[in-house]
């Protein structure tokens, strides 16, 4: 539906876009994830037309909207803080778009009811934006964003300004309502828990640059890169020293991996205490940290090659966690070691 | 609608250049009616004939009456100064160290002569102490005396009473509000250490206090040293600041190179005081800190003796003139009560010097207070959004150009206006325009000043939001924009109506003698003997007085409902 080619932009001679490749399917929620300043809400001001790009394009089903101006490109675009217009009150917001479109007065009517009930807030016509309560100023925003039935719409950090317990709950009903109103998204977040939740597919940034894209399972199972495995939590990132016919030789041991990776990954996952099959490979050490956390516990072992590693094991693993100062043997899974771009 | 599809290629380009043809309008009514009057007095100053003749400033060199006026503009506002500010800090005192009933309705009222035109003070002050006033008339009928025992007209004393008068609150505005944020304990820590009383002054009270006195002194010797109603019409013919003796020069003597050249000195101290006074203000607003002194009911007799001292003062110097002038306007001679001042207003007396009824005063008073406000808001709004859009280039340096009307007196204004807009390429003299264009120039500063604060404050996301639900530009400013400054608008407006309906010195040159405004109408009636001119120009000057007041009260609310709103 949407296709962005080869992005530049530059912003006081500094490259914030490079080369952005990015293709948006019909009625899919694609996220974007990365640290602030990683350039996601430049693209997204690209793709709106706040931005003017100094190389590229911006394709909506095969045609170039890069000279159609803001107000003419029919996407939707929600602020990170709402801007809701504080001289209306929320119907005066909700139908402002419809109103630009030139809608007639019952249609807009209509279209109100019909995306308030959506968004939870029937019956909120006449409220003064200005006395919401934050969860309310987000569903406004959101209600006023999705009135117009856009081609396109596009979240920024819809709900960064919000309490953590209130985003929790929050970004599971805004896939909700993005699904049963049917439209194409973009979703900007620093927040991976957020993106993974949401996304149907998540694709990870970082200077400028999109470092990988795909669905949520596959970037956590298989991160391509040291940066993305890294940006995901996942630490247990082991250099690759050499590199010999499929075995590559860490500081811990060899691994056989496809490939000429720079890094591989030991997925926290990976270890299972069960000594069952020799064709696993088996690292030791002490463990130097015990954190239990309901369903599972956090070991981080200290290896004696001088790595510290950290793995989770299930709280039902049904034979006894080691304590702090054991020493432990025990096995890693082999498909779950991942080989790793260097970048 | 929508304009569908823009395919030319830079649709930006095209907007930038929409704007900078839009800038084309505030700084051509510049250029012509501000820069070129400017050029025209430096023109006639330097090379009255067209040739290059330095006689005008060699004369203001080598003559000592020149000379005189210039120290005397510099005496009295150096006066005016000092009493000012010596009054304004122990009030200033009791408003940030105690709580007492009506304070800030008195901190609000005291505000209040700052907005009230020259003419009405003065004609408020005539009414008090004058010697036609309420206190020679009172004390001449009580003990039965035939002059006035209270002779206060025409000295220098009753200059300096209606500065202060003026100048007041000004002084207690900047010197409180700086106060107040100041960080109590310091002081405490100088006490703890043994200062008390007036060492406590010195050594730590006035120096921390520095800036903002030297600020609100700077500000007051600004506004007394280009008096001019004031001194011309309480003054009489031996006092005469600067402004007065471009007045004088300039019509009375028709020594036009000479007024030009006391105009260019006039000019030259201004823009020199205003450099300095904006670089104190600069440092006032970034030194605050964010302690705040707790004001404190009184509890010591003294405290209370102190407080009651000041709010006695307050009340007498700032409200005594204005009440005596209400009543004096009903007050005929010896015989009681009446409104024949008011109703004699509509009357064309055959000895008049006004030509018209003084009613007619008010009339042309509302036509071109309402033309100026139409032009000021017009040419401001499009300033403001102008100025407002940092990432247009050379916007920056536009902002001061912009507020320079606000440097040059009015006096100064109205003098390059006759002298430039007289004769072709532009010949305005017969034309009535001329007072409204002049108040525009005056009152503009006031509405960008009020306008571009609310247009900075809407956060650029809103704006884009309402262009990504489908607004054109255009429709940007018609729904969001416009909606979201309309409070800032409004007090624009009615500081354009107060200031053209108050504004005196520019009007008094450009004035035809058939279409008096109602300050000169004021202005003529006061300098006419005769109980009847004299409480006609008070009758005038309370309805002048009523406008500026509620104008001031609409500004007021208008501004306070503003806070927290959003």
């Amino acid at each position: 539906m949407l296709a962005v080619r080869e992005i530049n932009l530059f912003y006081q001679h500094q490259p914030v876009l490079q080369g952005i490749d990015l293709d948006i399917f019909q009625g899919e929620i694609l996220c974007l994830l990365g640290a602030s300043g990683c350039g996601k809400t430049s693209l997204l001001r690209v793709i709106a037309g706040l931005e003017q790009p100094d190389a590229g394009d911006v394709l909506v089903n095969g045609h170039s909207v890069l000279d159609v101006p803001v107000h003419a490109r029919d996407f939707g675009l929600m602020f990170q803080d709402f801007a809701l217009f504080p001289h209306l009150n929320v119907a005066g917001n909700v139908t402002f778009g419809l109103r630009m479109h030139g809608i007639s007065h019952p249609l807009q009517q209509e279209r109100l009811r019909e995306v308030l009930a959506l968004v939870g807030l029937a019956g909120f016509e006449e409220r003064d934006v200005t006395r919401l309560s934050g969860g309310e100023r987000q569903r406004v925003a959101l209600a006023r964003s999705l009135a117009p039935s856009p081609r396109l719409l596009m979240l920024d950090e819809p709900l960064g300004s919000l309490d953590a317990q209130l985003r929790e709950r929050l970004v599971i009903e805004l896939r909700t309502i993005i699904k049963q109103a049917g439209v194409t998204a973009i979703y900007v977040t620093h927040d991976q828990r957020e993106a993974f939740a949401i996304a149907d597919r998540v694709a990870v940034m970082n200077a400028g640059r999109i470092q990988q894209i795909g669905t949520p399972e596959v970037i956590y199972r298989h991160p391509a890169s040291v940066f993305v495995s890294r940006f995901l939590g996942l630490n247990n990132v082991l250099p690759v020293m050499s590199h010999h016919a499929g075995i590559v030789e860490t500081a811990v041991g060899e691994f056989a991996v496809p490939g000429e990776p720079a890094a591989v990954l030991l997925h926290p996952d990976s270890l299972s205490l069960v000594n069952d099959t020799s064709e696993r490979l088996t690292i030791s050490g002490v463990v130097v940290e015990r954190v239990f956390s309901g369903r599972e516990y956090q070991l981080a072992l200290a290896l004696v090659t001088g790595e510290k590693l950290t793995f989770t094991i299930s709280a039902h693993n049904g034979t006894g966690i080691p304590a702090v100062g054991d020493s432990l043997t025990a096995q890693i899974d082999p498909a779950l070691v991942i080989p790793l771009a260097d970048r | 609608m929508d304009t569908g599809v823009d395919r030319s290629r830079s649709p930006l380009t095209r907007l930038v250049n929409l704007r900078y043809g839009l800038l084309l309008v505030p700084l051509v009514f510049l250029a012509v009616f501000f820069f070129y009057p400017l050029i025209s007095i430096l023109g006639v100053s330097l090379a009255p004939e067209g040739q290059l003749n330095l006689g005008a400033f060699t004369a203001l060199i080598t003559s000592s009456y020149y000379r005189d006026t210039l120290v005397f503009t510099t005496v009295q506002a150096l006066l005016s100064t000092l009493l000012t500010i010596g009054l304004a800090l122990p009030g200033a005192y009791i408003f940030v160290r105690y709580q007492f009933p009506g304070k800030s309705l008195l901190m609000a009222l005291a505000t209040l002569p700052f907005v009230l035109p020259t003419v009405v003070v003065a004609a408020a002050f005539s009414a008090l102490i004058g010697p036609r006033g309420l206190l020679n008339t009172g004390l001449m009928s009580l003990f039965s005396l035939d002059t006035p025992p209270v002779q206060l007209d025409r000295t220098l004393a009753i200059i300096l009473i209606v500065h202060v008068f003026y100048n007041y609150a000004v002084a207690l505005r900047l010197i409180s509000g700086y106060w107040a944020n100041q960080n109590p304990r310091m002081e405490e820590a100088a006490r703890v250490l043994g200062a008390h009383g007036w060492r406590l002054w010195w050594t730590i009270r006035l120096p921390l206090l520095r800036p903002a006195v030297l600020a609100a002194a700077m500000l007051v010797f600004i506004f007394t040293f280009t008096s001019f109603g004031v001194v011309l019409i309480l003054g009489g013919p031996r006092f005469a600041t600067l402004e007065v003796e471009i007045y004088r020069q300039a019509t009375g003597l028709f020594n036009l190179p000479v007024a030009g050249a006391l105009a260019l000195v006039q000019i030259v101290f201004m823009f020199a005081l205003m450099v300095v006074y904006t670089r104190l203000q600069k440092r006032i607003t970034t030194d605050i800190q964010r302690a705040e002194y707790v004001a404190l009911p009184p509890r010591s007799r003294r405290a209370k003796l102190m407080i009651g001292l000041n709010l006695v003062m307050m009340v007498v110097l700032l409200f005594a003139p204005l009440l005596a002038l209400v009543i004096r306007s009903f007050t005929a001679g010896d015989s009681g009560w009446t409104l024949a001042y008011y109703q004699r207003l509509t009357v064309n007396t055959r000895q008049s010097l006004l030509f018209v009824p003084p009613a007619q005063a008010i009339s042309n008073s509302l036509v071109f207070a309402g033309i100026t406000t139409l032009l000021a808001l017009t040419l401001g709004l499009i300033t403001a959004y102008l100025l407002s859009r940092r990432n247009l280039p050379l916007v920056r340096w536009l902002d001061p150009l912009f507020m320079l009307p606000l440097a040059a007196s009015a006096v100064t204004l109205g003098f390059g206006f006759i002298i430039a807009l007289d004769s072709p390429p532009l010949n305005l003299r017969a034309s009535p325009l001329l007072i409204p264009l002049a108040h525009t120039l005056v009152a503009m500063p006031f509405v960008v000043r009020s306008v571009l604060p609310a247009l900075r404050a809407i956060p650029p996301t809103v704006q884009e939001a309402a262009s990504v639900l489908g607004a054109s530009p255009w429709r940007v400013w018609r729904w969001i924009d416009l909606p979201l400054i309309s409070r800032g608008l409004a007090v624009g407006a009615t500081f354009a109506f107060t200031v053209s309906m108050g504004e005196f010195g520019a009007s008094l040159f450009v004035v035809r003698p058939d279409t008096p405004t109602i300050p000169v109408a004021i202005f003529r009636l006061l300098s006419q003997p005769g109980a009847a001119n004299y409480g006609q120009a008070l009758a005038l000057s309370v309805i002048l007085m009523i406008v500026s007041a509620v104008g001031f009260v609409f500004i007021e609310r208008l501004r306070t409902a503003g806070i927290g709103e959003f």
